[in-house]
């Protein structure tokens, strides 16, 4: 008889367990990482007896709560932690490279002030003389270098906010593997099956899932759950190894990405970045570096073809074409732990090109110092100094110790209109060439490049049509430059003639230098830049491309984001399926296990009716 | 996809009615814009079309403006040429009537007083100037009179040099205002040596050498008058020549337009229609949400 009441007590504290387990399940619905408890239920191998005196062999042996599982499937959760890792770089990358289209595209787009350049250019070629039109083409020049500058800038911060991002996400990845170090310790003293196992490994599931979300990672788990942490894959360093965390560092390659080095310093393995936010990060990192390179080339391409036809023209006063572009220029940053309120302005020499340089105050003999950054040069005095083409000037009061660096600035960043008066821009040819009055053949005249002459010849120059359209170049002193047959290429003193069609004997033409800067010939050459392919199609071709090369990869990592969600999505529902707290389930378990409990409680009442009944009888 | 399902954790479910408002935000922005695509990202193969298109647009414009321009200054140059044939067709009636042998000294130093003032006023009308102040019929050299004594104070000849400006920019060739020797002559027998001659022969008191200086000083005239009806007719030639490249880029650029409009352009009606579905989606499954999230069993049970 007692057995009965020994089976019905162990039902009935088996079922008590079990309810435990739903109501843990149901306060914990929301709680993220909780995996749904599963009470595990088994024969009990000794009944219910206390005795084995009072134990009756033919009874059963009751039930037993062996322990609380949680229904999970390691094997999806790990397929989860990697498509949460995918989402996490896609993500990343998809975010990033949004902001680095949009230095570069919209209000940022260099499409518009490169086209109102060039348009500048042809209203230049087509009324060279007037002021308002040489002014609206130094204006549009100078909103297609600020342009270069805004882009470029906007990379630079853009390039800082990545790199700050970076560092943040591998501080959490150091923090995190303490933190799984710790739950590893906790495991291994824990008893395996027991409600606190379960507590830790919701723990360690939800750790490594943040983990995988900022980089890629392999796990693998001991019998008691204790998990190792490899960077990236199986072949990778270990991150965290049972009980000890080795820390990861930063640090970024030559193509723009990062990688990760694991272990001390000095002891330290390097880990591709496979997954999670910082594999985003790093692709951003790399896409910014290529299309700042981009960038770079273009302004350079920009400067060194509009100067390089600047340079060959003559302005409106007749004097040879300065450069229109200046390629490079100096960025002074004032050190943080300044005291002073100096100012500091520096100017760059045409043509200079100097190393990073460094401006320090002594206040004690109210000094200057102007220096190279590897201190091999310097020059000390007041305020303005001139090191390597460099002009520092300054105003407001310094305090000893204050510290500028200053540093050049190239491509995108350092190109820039130069200081040019509307009558300075070369819109016109350097030299002039026309036929004479009375010429009866209908030659036509070409001007090609040539070096100049030592000694000069004089001009002006004149091309004379003999017998048998034989050609003599003169200069003004009738000195005879070049001859040749009709058709053949003449050099002069810093120009070549080239004379086609059907001239007739005694035909003359005239080449002279352009004192008085008319015509547009230049600005015409410069507007026909718009169509000059080079490597990367026109300019402006190039300037699609640099766009595309940014919008492609955006795109691509949209579709792939979408895609990657939509698994993530698939696999995070299946494993809900399993893991997740379903009320409706845990409602229909509460009565399940209500029922038997009343049940059990049921039978110890009447195993005491019975016990009674029998005593009853007895007496 | 399906929004709203029972077995998606509650998290998944409220991210892709996000990603819905996400859509519909993009709608939104493409409506209030009429542009079919803000960023060049959302469709890279279109916006780069639509890149091109605008390109093509702005260079479009730029040679309209150069063409405009040229045509500006070949119509000043008209104007001017149109002048000079008038004083030409004045000075020929004076060269005639100064060639009746009836008129007396006196009468032909009142005929050369008006050939005078005539010179005079072919002289302005050779040295016209753009707006830009600049001078018209002296090629690239045009900041200096094209025409001018020359340095003893002698003769007025053509000072200037090369081409002035024309439509190179916008790829048109020929549209200069014609160089100063081609519509008033050479130096040394053009319109002007001519009017010196006639001067000369008005002057001349013997009949005989007169009636012959006065003959060639009007076939002089006679040839200029035909050098500057040439140019006149080359200036119509080439203003025509731009005007039919004005129409063509009007009909190229009216075709670019059309061109970006099927590129970038937004289709309003399916726009709001699709914006309108995914409304409804939306606060569909938001209400199929709460409907199946209301009640679980443990609201049954008593």
């Amino acid at each position: 008889m007692t057995g009965i009441i020994g089976i019905a007590l162990s039902g009935v504290r088996a079922m008590q367990g079990a309810l435990e387990t739903v109501a843990d399940n149901v306060a914990n619905a929301a709680t993220p990482g909780f995996a749904r408890r599963v009470p595990r239920l088994a024969t009990a191998p000794g009944g219910g007896s206390l005795s084995p005196l009072e134990r009756d062999l033919l009874s059963g042996n009751g039930v037993l709560l062996t322990g609380i599982a949680r229904a999970t499937d390691l094997l999806r959760v790990d397929s989860l932690r990697r498509t949460e890792g995918e989402v996490a770089a896609l993500a990343a990358a998809t975010r990033w490279f949004a902001t680095i289209e949009g230095t570069l595209t919209g209000p940022a787009s260099l499409a518009g002030p490169l086209a109102d350049f060039f348009g500048a250019a042809a209203d230049l070629a087509a009324d060279p003389s007037a002021v308002a039109v040489r002014a609206t083409f130094l204006a549009r020049a100078g909103a297609l270098a600020d342009r270069f500058n805004g882009s470029a800038a906007a990379l630079d911060r853009i390039r800082a906010d990545i790199d700050s991002e970076a560092r943040v996400e591998v501080q959490r990845i150091n923090d995190l593997a303490a933190a799984i170090r710790d739950t590893n310790a906790l495991l291994r003293r824990a008893t395996p099956g027991g409600s606190a196992a379960a507590v830790l490994a919701d723990e360690r599931d939800r750790l490594l899932s943040e983990l995988a979300s900022i980089a890629g990672i392999d796990v693998r788990f001991d019998a008691r759950g204790v998990a190792t942490v490899r960077l990236p894959d199986a072949g990778g360093p270990v991150l965290v190894d049972g009980l000890s965390a080795n820390p990861a560092r930063l640090e970024p390659v030559a193509a723009g990405g990062y990688r990760l080095r694991v272990g001390e310093l000095g002891d330290d393995v390097p880990a591709t970045v496979l997954g999670g936010t910082l594999a985003g990060l790093s692709a951003a990192r790399q896409l910014l570096t290529a299309t700042r390179e981009r960038l770079d080339a273009l302004a350079d391409r920009l400067a060194a073809d509009v100067n390089r036809l600047h340079r060959a023209g003559v302005d409106l006063t007749g004097a040879a074409g300065q450069d229109l572009f200046g390629t490079r220029a100096v960025r002074v940053r004032a050190a943080l732990a300044n005291g002073g309120e100096a100012r500091i302005s520096a100017r760059l020499a045409d043509g200079a090109a100097p190393p990073p340089l460094r401006l320090t105050y002594n206040g004690a003999t109210a000094q200057w110092t102007l220096a190279r950054a590897d201190l091999s040069a310097s020059v000390s005095g007041t305020l303005p100094l001139a090191l390597d083409g460099v002009t520092v000037e300054g105003s407001g009061t310094p305090r000893d110790g204050d510290v500028f660096t200053l540093a050049v600035l190239q491509g995108a960043a350092g190109i820039h209109l130069r200081p040019l008066e509307p009558a300075e821009v070369a819109a016109a040819d350097a030299l002039i060439a026309d036929a004479a009055a009375d010429n009866r053949g209908s030659g036509q005249l070409t001007l090609l490049d040539a070096p100049r002459l030592d000694p000069p010849a004089v001009p002006p120059f004149r091309l004379l049509v003999l017998a048998g359209s034989l050609l003599e170049l003169r200069d003004g002193a009738d000195t005879l430059l070049a001859a040749g047959p009709l058709g053949a290429t003449l050099a002069g003193d810093g120009f070549a003639v080239r004379l086609s069609g059907r001239p007739a004997e005694g035909d003359q033409f005239r080449i002279l230098p352009n004192s008085s800067g008319g015509g547009g010939g230049t600005a015409v050459r410069i507007a026909a830049l718009r169509a000059l392919g080079g490597p990367q199609g026109t300019l402006e071709e190039a300037n699609d491309r640099l766009v595309t090369g940014i919008s492609v990869p955006l795109a691509a990592a949209q579709t792939r984001l979408e895609s990657a969600r939509g698994a993530r999505d698939a696999l995070a529902a299946a494993l809900h399926e399993t893991a997740g707290v379903d009320l409706n389930r845990e409602a229909a378990d509460m009565l399940r296990f209500q029922q038997a409990l009343q049940a059990n409680a049921r039978v110890i009442q009447a195993a005491r009716e019975t016990f009674e009944a029998i005593l009853a009888a007895g007496r | 996809m399906t929004l709203v399902t029972r077995g998606a954790p509650i998290i998944l479910q409220a991210e892709r009615m996000q990603r819905v408002e996400a859509r519909m935000e993009r709608l939104q922005a493409q409506i209030a814009t009429g542009r079919r695509f803000t960023a060049p990202s959302e469709d890279p193969a279109l916006a780069n079309r639509a890149a091109l298109l605008e390109r093509l647009e702005t260079v479009a414009a730029a040679r309209a403006r150069v063409i405009e321009r040229a045509d500006t200054r070949l119509a000043l140059a008209e104007t001017a040429i149109d002048g000079v044939s008038g004083a030409l067709m004045r000075l020929r009636e004076l060269a005639l009537s100064g060639a009746n042998g009836t008129l007396s000294a006196s009468d032909r130093a009142v005929v050369a007083a008006e050939v005078r003032a005539l010179g005079a006023q072919v002289l302005d009308l050779a040295n016209v100037r753009d707006e830009a102040g600049r001078f018209l019929f002296a090629g690239a050299a045009d900041a200096a009179p094209a025409y001018a004594p020359d340095a003893e104070g002698g003769p007025v000849v053509w000072r200037g040099a090369g081409a002035g400006p024309g439509a190179e920019a916008a790829g048109v060739g020929g549209a200069q205002v014609p160089r100063g020797p081609d519509v008033f002559g050479r130096d040394a027998d053009g319109l002007f040596a001519s009017i010196d001659a006639l001067l000369e022969a008005l002057s001349e008191p013997d009949d005989a050498s007169r009636a012959e200086a006065m003959a060639t000083a009007l076939s002089g005239l006679e040839a200029a008058f035909d050098r500057a009806t040439t140019a006149r007719a080359r200036i119509g030639a080439a203003r025509a020549r731009l005007e039919a490249e004005q129409e063509q880029l009007a009909a190229a650029r009216l075709d670019i337009a059309r061109g970006l409009a099927a590129t970038s352009g937004l289709d309003l009606t399916e726009a709001i229609a699709a914006l309108r579905a995914l409304g409804l989606t939306l606060a569909a499954s938001q209400q199929a949400f709460g409907q199946i999230f209301r009640f679980s069993l443990f609201d049954r049970l008593g």
